[in-house]
């Protein structure tokens, strides 16, 4: 899904945009990948050795604020699995401006780590 | 015999009967070089033991080749057999789970879907469709229906907050927009 208004989003500054733990963790998962909701359920458990366990139901929304803020965008996935009962599966991917966001959050992150007192 | 012949069976009762084959062939070659020589005193004494020695490794021969046979038979009768026990035991676990084949669970059908119709379209076939997903993956993993009903009940509540939680953030947003 296209960004409703990239130039506005372009000009956020990352350094604003605050991220809770899950959106940045979420966030984290679609770095370099196309996942759908299962999936990053999937890789968040799997890649945590089952240490953190994110429900679907905290997921969704998560996901709908992410896109509002126009951190990732979603498509519809050509597919339709008997599994599925023929529903499609919607894929997420991080934007530029989530890209952004998250390279500024984790310097954040190690900028802390490296500071000292003065 | 209940278990499957292993290869290494198959394949020394190959190589036995080839090992036969070879000593009749051999004794075929003896008993011509014998008629060739019809002047040797022993002659006929020899072809006797030679006619003998053939009727008699002709006998293993033929035992050899039944047994071979039954062997491979058994090979693919076990494979049959194991083949429909693994069929067996699926639709066993089938009905003792309460699960017909591809039938998703009564709480996904009655509950989740008519709730589903709330949302929007693309969220109802997002939501229902990872539902169903989630169902089909336990249901492959082997827990009891009323397990999967349950946890489908639990995640209905989840989803019921989670349309909630949604509805709010885009009241918020709509209302930082408006002032």
């Amino acid at each position: 899904m296209p960004l409703k208004n990239p130039s506005k989003a372009r000009n956020k500054e990352p350094s604003e945009l605050d991220l809770s733990a899950l959106e940045e963790l979420i966030m984290t998962t679609l770095l370099n990948q196309e996942l759908y909701g299962l999936q990053i359920v999937q890789a968040i458990d799997e890649a945590s050795n089952g240490k953190r366990k994110l429900a679907i139901g905290s997921l969704y929304p998560t996901l709908h604020r992410l896109e509002k803020k126009e951190f990732i965008t979603s498509r519809w996935g050509d597919d339709r699995p008997e599994e599925r009962g023929g529903a499609r599966r919607r894929y997420y991917r991080l934007t530029g401006l989530g890209r952004d966001v998250l390279e500024a959050v984790q310097l954040l992150r190690a900028n802390l780590l490296s500071w000292q007192p003065a | 015999m209940d278990r499957s012949p292993t290869t290494v069976e198959v394949l020394q009762l190959l190589k036995h009967h080839e090992q036969l084959v070879q000593s009749v062939a051999e004794l075929e070659i003896k008993r011509a070089h014998v008629e060739l020589m019809p002047d040797l005193p022993e002659a006929p004494e020899l072809l006797e033991e030679i006619e003998f020695q053939m009727q008699r490794m002709k006998a293993l021969l033929a035992e050899e080749r039944q047994n071979l046979v039954q062997l491979v038979d058994l090979t693919i009768e076990v494979s049959i057999r194991t083949a429909c026990l693994d069929m067996i035991e699926e639709i066993r676990q089938q009905i003792h789970h309460g699960v017909q084949d591809g039938a998703q669970p009564w709480v996904t059908w009655w509950v989740a879907a008519p709730i589903a119709y709330l949302l929007s379209p693309k969220d109802r076939e997002e939501w229902i469709g990872d539902l169903q997903e989630v169902n089909h993956q336990m249901t492959l993993a082997g827990y009891p229906r009323w397990m999967i009903n349950l946890v489908n009940i639990g995640k209905l509540i989840r989803l019921i907050v989670s349309f909630i939680d949604i509805k709010i953030v885009d009241l918020i947003i709509k209302l930082r927009g408006k002032f």
